[in-house]
């Protein structure tokens, strides 16, 4: 609690936003922004790894790309509901740049619920965490189908829920007043972070619902 | 001053609460679940994650990130602590590049000593057939123990030496991100940590490749292994973003990338590799540990119902090999590339002549890096897979020795009539230069299909290893250590001393490492405790008596070079800020850094390594009213 | 850049937004529908980089790391 005591005082004392001027914010800026690119890099390998891994062990008894019957409507809508998200993202980011507060918040609150929703979809419905509420199509040790599914997902399910919490930080954040149309590094960061989750969806999506004949998952 | 002013003690005590932690929450879980109350492995996996975010919240490394959080900025600290000695900061979190790069330096050579302690261990087992002491669980653990704790330690190596020198050589003031940079670092503390102590709860012993089905049915000792390489990754990933960064974002004015320090082109390359290839090494491993705690079966061919048929969905041990050496082959030039930047770096210096060849040898070591995504496959010629992998893969690997022997060339080059001068740091770069053409000449032998086939996996394998290991880092770390270190301490390390480590070292290293391949000729396997007397026509007991005793000298030699540098850090002669008649800008400033290194912004005025040019200068450090 | 372009450039980045958006949800709905007539590795790869594409360039605008003007 004194820590937290302390760092307020220093933040009045300075006031937190107009401690730097706006050419150094925007250098810093510059270079935040490439070191979010280069993280995006790193973890395009870790997506592109499950892609692969997912390639190479879903095949037929003749090398052909097969995918377990995971059911169309909960991918769909999960997906639909990811998409909505990041345009809501979008329109957050657009607002604190026109210093459009209240539509910055509630957009982001928006994205957040959606997200949350998207969360849910997945282990609910898809993962069938809950028998009781719904019957999920698949367990995670059902062979490599399993396992792919759930890796996937899995690892994609953290990124979301990561960006959630994220999302509703830099809310709570902005409904303190921070950020302005200057100066939103958090917000560009949480923006294409977010983003960025929804791009990996964008080949996940396919590479587990679309693509390949259907194949009984064993049950 | 109490203990736990220590950043480190207080991170000790986080990361033994936060073990604890992890396996009260397994325990909760399992009971609100109805199952047994303790199960081991979860409960050590689950606490291991929570050791590792428990150390970094003990140690301080986490606190600004937390602080913005909660919307309070929190203006980057300069300088040695306040209230505390100033030597406490090497101790604790610390922003400043050149105190992380010494913490780098300095838990890779405790690494590196841990190591050779290892492998000294099990060498003396070895140096006579039969088993004498060891047990065969526990010779696997250390052998597997003794590649991963040395692969740490050339991690932690080469991020000392990018770490403190890179920001230094282009003339910045810092890291683009020095918060992340000591989180980079510290991250290595609890992941080297983890793995030591994996030994004690069952080890872990499939070697350090940690291949399926073994590492997914082995003791619980694979899952720390598992974590202790994440934390690892997680530093490599983040250090090399860092890296990146700085290098494209924080040059002076002037100093186009032709015109840079050529370590900073190893680094650079260096840094690609590690950001996009670490993520590779994680994943395979996070399969072994998600397929070993809930059963996901990526490598496990029983399928659903138990048969071995694609149609139940059987995993393959195979597709590990490939996830795995994507990254652990772009490792290896990882491990080198700095290196090989270091011999670069110092021969004009010790030559007195031009670089040979610069924009050469830059762009060979981006050649190596990306020609590196594409061997991987090397490593598995005799895994089956596809027969129709093995000739591309295989020339993929010998294309790696054109831009490798443009270096070599190039060094030559670089000496050809110069004026070389005998200092410890050249010897040892000539001695990188002679291991590691051993290295390189055995490496075709290796990936040519048809002789690879009768060596693999024997000591062949591992005699080649040694020689790029020690040609491509060891040698030249050693180098940039006795080079460097009238920079970092303002005193002038024992000459004769170092020269006596070159001189037991060397030959020392010759006989181990074509011992080694002797050995593996003779039918020596790795990864096996005992051999045949036998075998060789009754000479491999000679020959691994005697690849033991070029160990233990090897060990004594750098034990001599510690008590060198122990013995001199302070109480040496003083060096003076340029003993080297170096260009390099961190020369130019005063011996020991300044903490902020440069007073005035830098000036690039001409070309790097135009040594022996009269009038000529790279760098600039007056301000430009001065002259 | 006047005060009258200004805006006018704000609200385009809006309608940016939404048109974006559009784009993204047609092509996930012949996504879905190629999928469920005929299944190609191509066709699918090609489609989701499409998407991939609006979504780098105009959501997370990748062209702000070289060039000043961007946002």
């Amino acid at each position: 609690m004194s820590a937290i005591a302390i760092g307020h005082a220093e933040e009045q004392d300075h006031g937190h936003a107009h401690e730097i001027d706006l050419a150094t914010y925007q250098e810093n800026t510059r270079r935040n922004r490439l070191g979010m690119w280069l993280f995006f890099a790193s973890e395009a390998f870790l997506f592109l790894a499950l892609l692969a891994t997912r390639f190479y062990l879903w095949r037929g008894p003749h090398g052909e790309i097969v995918r377990p019957d995971l059911g169309q409507t909960a991918g769909l809508v999960v997906t639909v509901i990811l998409l909505l998200s990041s345009y809501f993202m979008n329109r957050a980011e657009v607002s604190i740049a026109n210093n459009k507060r209240t539509d910055f918040l509630i957009s982001l609150l928006i994205t957040a619920v959606l997200g949350t929703a998207f969360l849910v979809g997945v282990v609910v419905w898809e993962w069938g965490m809950f028998p009781s509420l719904v019957e999920g199509h698949i367990k995670p040790t059902d062979g490599v189908f399993g396992a792919v599914v759930f890796g996937m997902t899995g690892m994609h399910a953290l990124h979301v829920l990561s960006g959630v919490v994220l999302i509703l930080n830099v809310w709570w954040l902005g409904r303190k007043g921070h950020f302005s149309s200057e100066r939103h590094w958090g917000v560009e960061a949480c923006a294409i972070y977010w983003h960025y989750v929804d791009l990996v969806w964008i080949f996940f999506y396919p590479a587990l619902y679309l693509i390949g004949e259907t194949i009984g998952a064993g049950h | 001053m109490s203990l736990f002013s220590l950043g480190i003690a207080r991170g000790l005590v986080g990361q033994t609460l936060g073990m604890l932690v992890g396996m009260l929450l397994t325990v909760v879980t399992r009971v609100l679940l109805g199952w047994e109350a303790w199960a081991a492995e979860p409960a050590w996996t689950v606490g291991a994650v929570c050791s590792i975010i428990g150390f970094l919240l003990g140690v301080g490394a986490l606190d600004d990130w937390l602080q913005w959080t909660k919307g309070i900025d929190t203006p980057l600290h300069h300088g040695p602590p306040a209230d505390k000695p100033a030597w406490t900061r090497y101790f604790s979190v610390d922003y400043n590049h050149k105190v992380i790069g010494v913490q780098y330096t300095v838990w890779g050579i405790l690494l590196l000593m841990v190591g050779g302690t290892v492998a000294m261990i099990f060498r003396t087992e070895l140096a006579q057939a039969g088993l004498q002491f060891l047990g065969l669980g526990l010779y696997n653990s250390f052998i597997g123990m003794h590649g991963m704790i040395m692969i740490f330690a050339i991690l932690l190596g080469v991020g000392g030496m990018a770490n403190y020198l890179v920001p230094l050589l282009i003339g910045a003031e810092d890291m683009a991100f020095p918060r992340l940079n000591a989180l980079g670092f510290w991250f290595n503390v609890p992941g080297s940590l983890l793995l030591l102590l994996s030994l004690f709860i069952g080890g872990w012993d499939a070697g350090w490749t940690a291949y399926p089905p073994l590492s997914a049915r082995g003791p619980i000792g694979y899952q720390l292994f598992f974590l202790g390489v994440f934390a690892i990754g997680l530093s490599s990933i983040v250090g090399s973003l860092n890296l990146l960064v700085t290098l494209l974002c924080m040059r002076p004015q002037g100093m186009s990338l032709f015109r840079m320090p050529i370590f900073c082109w190893a680094v650079f390359a260096t840094s690609l590799i590690q950001l996009t290839a670490t993520q590779l090494i994680g994943v395979s491993f996070l399969m072994v540990s998600v397929q070993r705690a809930i059963g996901m079966g990526f490598f496990d061919p029983r399928g659903i119902l138990g048969e071995i048929s694609p149609l139940v969905g059987g995993g393959d041990p195979v597709l590990f090999q490939h996830l795995f050496w994507f990254y652990s082959h772009p490792a290896v030039y990882i491990f080198v590339l700095p290196g090989l930047g270091i011999i670069s770096e110092l021969l004009p210096v010790f030559s007195r002549k031009p670089l040979f060849g610069y924009k050469w040898i830059a762009l060979s070591s981006m050649a190596i890096a990306i020609v590196g995504f594409l061997v991987w496959g090397h490593h598995m010629f005799v895994s089956g897979y596809n027969d129709i992998l093995r000739v591309p893969f295989m020339y993929s690997t010998l294309l790696v020795a054109i831009p490798t022997g443009v270096k070599f060339f190039s060094w030559l080059g670089t000496m050809w009539g110069g004026k070389i001068h005998f200092d410890t740091p050249m010897l040892f770069v000539l001695g990188a230069i002679s291991v590691f053409l051993i290295g390189g000449l055995s490496g075709p032998i290796l990936a040519t299909v048809p002789t690879d086939f009768p060596l693999h996996d024997s000591y062949f394998v591992v005699g080649h290893f040694h020689a790029t290991m020690f040609g491509g880092f060891v040698f030249p770390f050693f180098a940039a250590l006795y080079f460097w270190f009238p920079k970092v301490t303002g005193r002038m390390y024992n000459e004769t001393l170092g020269k006596i480590h070159f001189f037991i070292m060397t030959p020392a290293f010759w006989v181990q490492t074509l011992g080694q391949m002797g050995v593996g000729v003779m039918g020596m396997r790795r990864r096996i405790a005992d051999y045949d007397p036998s075998l060789g026509n009754y000479q491999i007991e000679s020959w691994h008596l005697a690849v033991t005793i070029a160990g233990f000298a090897i060990a004594f030699g750098v034990l001599l070079m510690l008590w060198n540098f122990f013995q001199n850090a302070e109480v040496g002669v003083a060096a003076g800020d340029n003993p080297w008649r170096s260009r390099s800008p961190e020369w130019q400033i005063p011996s020991p850094v300044p903490e902020h290194s440069f007073a005035a912004p830098l000036r690039v005025v001409g070309e790097p390594y135009d040594y022996g040019l009269a009038d000529s200068g790279y760098v600039s450090t007056a301000t430009p009213g001065d002259d | 850049m006047s005060e009258h372009s200004t805006t006018k450039r704000r609200s385009g980045i809006y309608r940016e937004g939404v048109l974006v958006a559009i784009g993204l949800t047609i092509l996930t709905a012949v996504e879905f529908y190629i999928a469920l007539n005929l299944s190609s590795f191509a066709i699918m790869m090609i489609l989701a980089l499409l998407k991939a594409i609006l979504v780098v360039n105009y959501f997370m605008h990748i062209r702000s790391l070289w060039s000043e003007d961007e946002h």
